[in-house]
């Protein structure tokens, strides 16, 4: 009774961990949110940001000739000129939106309904623009060429008010808070103070390029081509300065802070987003494979786009402690398993029999300790190396994980999704297709030529002579799996190849082709590779077999006057069933998951021509980072390697 | 008397003729190895212009270019595989011991285990596994290629060693104990000696297939020094082109030249081993 007792608390004790180690899990799974996708679409590439805090209202200027306005997430209007918007200005009180467009016009809209005000021919690529404190001006500034650059100043109705040649490129242009001076960036790495006439009052120097100028509140930053940022005030003095942790050697295209000047944010050509918090620590570092353009602060965090259909939101807070909570959630998620079992352990120890039960198990297990201590290795690293990979890919083939979306908190569950993308996709049903190709032939190769030839290698008189043949047979699997392919490569190759040489020396020219770059011959080509097929294992497990069947058999049937075709067809080939049927097995599972060959020749090419599932598992996991989706083709060919298997088996089994 | 001689005479027909067609056989599947061969040693000029002809002189230059691009990649493989390969012994001899001598609850569990991994394709989790070593924090390091190839290739390892120590007389590991040996006195004094010809097998087919991996090296390799001569070959070849065919020809045969050494001296490990291994497992 007592007992009981014990293990009732043992009971609720674990009830409760379970409990809270569940709803901690859940609680604290979104602290590990650090970048969401807002989930609006121009439908094209985009460039730049402004947005308007009072009516929330982002503004999208995209690099295919697109504004685009979006209120809460539904578009609000779009309009179209014929370059990239480069540089997007709002000004909320004045109901304007100016516009710097590379097709060489300065656009000003009505912001509230996208409504054309103002067109001006600038007759340069426009860069910059910004306007004045009480709204009467506009500074742009143009590049034409690779050191020259041009300010304008123009009237609110559109006349050219001055036009300064700089014989440097300028890279941005913003106006001070007092309303009259203006910041200029240049290629040398400066950031000039400068007034209308400009006349420079004053210069900040850093060593590189700068590449983008922003305002925030009462201050102005500026980044440099390396990753130097800089926070200054008007009269140019350095208030913060830091840079980005660059080890993958990312060049700079935008900058962006928070409301509150605190995190800053450097995003990189490459598509390498950094986060710099206010110790000038690096705290994150995120890719996000398309060069990210621009940035602008919002209430709860920051948005930022590039060169891709996105607008997202980073919580830069969040960030700050992103690993801390991602471990907390890790370290929950194992503890809530531990606990669930300990829970079930203890649920069940209630009933007598099975603490009984449970005693001599463990008595037992205690004495054969030796045993687990010596299988530990091995089972650390399948658990490390296979179990766990495989039981991911089992549950991530159901999501929509990938290169961008990586963080577990942000993956959801698509269903079939992945699956039916195979269907729709394409590119799995011309690898289906070529698969089959592959498979029958592969067949017909094994159960051919390795099997003639084992056979004719036991059929030859003298011990020393069938070894120097099995030798020779075998010798050619030193040159490894990949050079062959390689060297195949080279025998396909239209001008130095053999086959080609070998046509051309016959007078045969008509037959000659560019055997892997033509998609009628290309799966042809793949196939002849390895002529002429004596796989060195197939050959081997063949002869294991042959010399496996008693010499009795054989006899008794040679002295009823038996021919060796017919031993061979009635006796042998019967008695080497096993091996046949473990090669067809073997052959297919290796055809399925094996593409080194195909990616060596002709990497899916020419198009798709030789496309095989592995291949494009292999390709969307290493080019295009779709992870889940890649994952799906696993499972897909997961179920056919299983499938063949227990049907191998049971052929086998009831030929027995 | 005469029925026996025509029987004979059958006999040496057949016997011709099948060496006809393996001689045959053998020249064609013999090609690619010496078109390497001849190739390493042409002068692009002679690979243009004159395809079928021996190299008219023998253009070491060929072996000293692609040798230079590659011993460093060559010592690094060679490293790579030798640790690893002894690591997979001692992991297939561990395992194939205790499977093998004792009983103990789980045991079949756990043999399953491992016996299910044969047959999952290893593509299936590509990508997770990718993930797994990012996380791990091993991506760029040796012990991306050592530890996952230990843990997929001591299954066979440890099933073969298994299968052999079972099959030798119990009596053996009761007396040791008798006698006071311990569980890895006995493994290491009595069952690694007995079966070494199946350990050696073992390392022979596992260096083949870590010597023959090329797609996981190349995802999770970036760092040339690091990198593995498979890809090596092929990054050098890609590169060498249409510019140095004799060189790219080198780089095939160098990269050739540690299998053939390893099979001149064990070719009879591999082939039994082959014969063998593949049917029970």
């Amino acid at each position: 009774m007592k007992k009981n007792k014990f293990w009732m608390i043992a009971v609720i004790v674990c009830l409760v961990l379970v409990l809270g180690t569940g709803c901690g899990w859940l609680i604290f799974r979104d602290r590990t949110e650090g970048v969401e996708d807002l989930g609006i679409s121009t439908g094209v590439q985009n460039e730049s940001l402004a947005y308007d805090a009072d009516n929330q209202i982002l503004y999208v200027g995209t690099h295919d000739n697109l504004l685009v306005a979006f209120q809460d997430g539904e578009e609000l209007w779009r309009t179209e000129a014929s370059g990239a918007y480069s540089d997007i200005v709002l000004d909320v009180e004045s109901d304007r939106l100016y516009a710097a467009n590379e097709d060489n016009h300065v656009y000003v809209y009505q912001a509230s309904d996208g409504s054309p005000v103002l067109d001006i021919n600038v007759q340069r690529k426009v860069v910059g623009l910004d306007v004045n404190g009480d709204r009467t001006k506009l500074a742009v500034i143009t590049n034409t060429g690779s050191s020259k650059s041009n300010l304008f100043f123009y009237s609110m109705e559109g006349e050219e008010l001055s036009n300064t040649q700089y014989s440097i490129s300028l890279r941005g242009v913003m106006y001070c808070s007092d309303g009259e001076t203006l910041f200029l960036g240049t290629k040398r790495g400066e950031v000039q103070h400068i007034t209308e006439e400009t006349e420079v009052l004053n210069t900040l120097s850093t060593d590189y390029e700068i590449i983008q100028m922003i305002r925030n509140g009462d201050t102005y930053w500026a980044v440099n081509q390396r990753g130097y940022y800089y926070e200054f005030n008007e009269d140019l003095e350095c208030l913060r300065s830091g840079r980005i942790n660059n080890t993958v050697d990312a060049v700079v295209s935008s900058i962006g802070v928070d409301k509150n000047g605190e995190y800053v944010l450097v995003g990189s050509e490459e598509g390498y987003l950094f986060v710099m918090d206010g110790q000038e620590k690096q705290i994150y570092m995120v890719d996000e494979e398309v060069e990210i353009t621009d940035f602008v602060a919002v209430e709860d965090g920051i948005y930022f786009t590039g060169h891709g259909d996105f607008v997202r939101n980073i919580y830069a807070e969040n960030l700050a402690h992103i690993d801390f909570y991602q471990n907390l959630v890790t370290a929950l998620q194992y503890s809530f398993i531990v606990v669930l079992v300990l829970l079930i352990i203890c649920v069940t120890q209630m009933l007598p029999k099975a603490r009984r039960a449970t005693r001599r198990l463990l008595k037992k297990i205690w004495i054969h300790r030796m045993a687990y201590i010596m299988l530990i290795p091995t089972f650390v690293l399948v658990f490390l190396f296979c179990y766990r990979g495989i039981f991911r890919a089992l549950i991530r083939a159901f999501t929509d994980w990938s290169r961008v979306n990586n963080t577990v908190a942000l993956m959801d569950f698509v269903g079939l999704e992945n699956f039916k993308t195979m269907f729709t996709e394409g590119y799995f049903l011309t690898g289906m297709r070529n698969l089959l190709i592959l498979m029958a032939t592969g067949l017909l190769k094994t159960l051919t030529v390795p099997l003639i030839v084992a056979w004719l290698v036991y059929n030859l008189r003298g011990d020393k002579r069938k070894y120097v043949h099995r030798f020779l047979f075998v010798l050619p699997i030193v040159v490894p799996g990949v050079i062959s392919a390689m060297i195949w490569e080279k025998i396909y190759d239209p001008s130095i190849g053999l086959i080609n040489n070998i046509l051309g020396a016959l007078n045969l020219e008509s037959l000659q082709r560019v055997w892997l770059g033509d998609a009628g011959t290309a799966i042809w080509a793949v196939v002849f590779m390895g002529f002429p097929f004596i796989g060195a294992m197939a050959f081997l497990v063949y002869y294991g077999g042959f010399i496996n069947i008693s010499n009795d058999i054989i006899e008794s049937a040679m002295i009823d006057s038996a021919t060796k075709w017919d031993i061979f067809w009635k006796v042998q080939l019967p008695m080497i069933r096993p091996q046949i049927s473990i090669l067809i097995t073997l052959q297919i599972i290796g055809t399925m998951q094996d593409f080194n060959s195909i990616f060596i020749l002709t990497g899916g090419g020419p198009g798709t021509a030789t496309y095989v599932p592995a291949l494009e598992l292999y390709l969307n996991v290493a080019q295009f980072g779709r992870y889940g989706y890649a994952s799906a083709l696993g499972v897909v060919l997961l179920i056919f390697t299983l499938a063949v298997t227990m049907l191998g088996n049971r052929l086998s089994r009831e030929k027995e | 008397m005469k029925k026996l001689s025509k029987k004979k005479i059958r006999e040496i027909r057949f016997q011709t003729i099948i060496e006809i067609i393996m001689v045959l056989l053998l020249i064609v599947s013999f090609i690619p190895m010496f078109l390497m061969i001849i190739m390493s040693f042409k002068s692009n000029y002679e690979v243009y212009y004159d395809f079928f002809s021996l190299p008219s002189h023998i253009e070491w230059s060929n072996y000293v270019n692609a040798f230079g691009q590659l011993y460093e990649s060559m010592a690094n493989t060679l490293g790579v595989i030798a640790v690893a390969v002894v690591l997979t012994l001692v992991l297939s001899a561990l395992g194939g011991y205790v499977f093998a001598t004792m009983d103990f609850p789980g045991k079949n569990l756990l043999y399953y285990l491992l016996l299910v991994l044969m047959m999952i394709p290893g593509v299936l989790s590509l990508a997770t596994n990718y993930s797994l070593i990012i996380e791990y924090g091993l991506f760029n390091t040796r012990w991306a290629l050592i530890l996952p190839w230990i843990a997929g290739g001591q299954v066979l390892g440890i099933i073969l060693c298994r299968n052999t120590i079972e099959s030798l007389p119990k009596d053996l590991f009761e007396a040791a104990k008798i006698e006071g040996c311990g569980e890895v006195k006995a493994l290491i004094n009595i069952a690694v000696p007995l079966a070494r010809p199946i350990l050696a097998t073992v390392a022979v087919m596992k260096l083949v297939d870590y010597y023959n991996d090329f797609i996981w090296p190349m995802m999770v390799i970036e760092t040339n020094t690091k990198q593995v001569i498979t890809v090596a070959v092929r990054v050098f070849t890609s590169a060498a082109g249409t510019v140095n065919i004799g060189a790219m020809f080198a780089g095939y045969a160098i990269a050739t030249l540690p299998l053939l050494l390893l099979f001149l001296f064990t070719s009879r490990l591999y082939m039994e081993g082959m014969t063998a291994g593949a049917v029970k497992g």
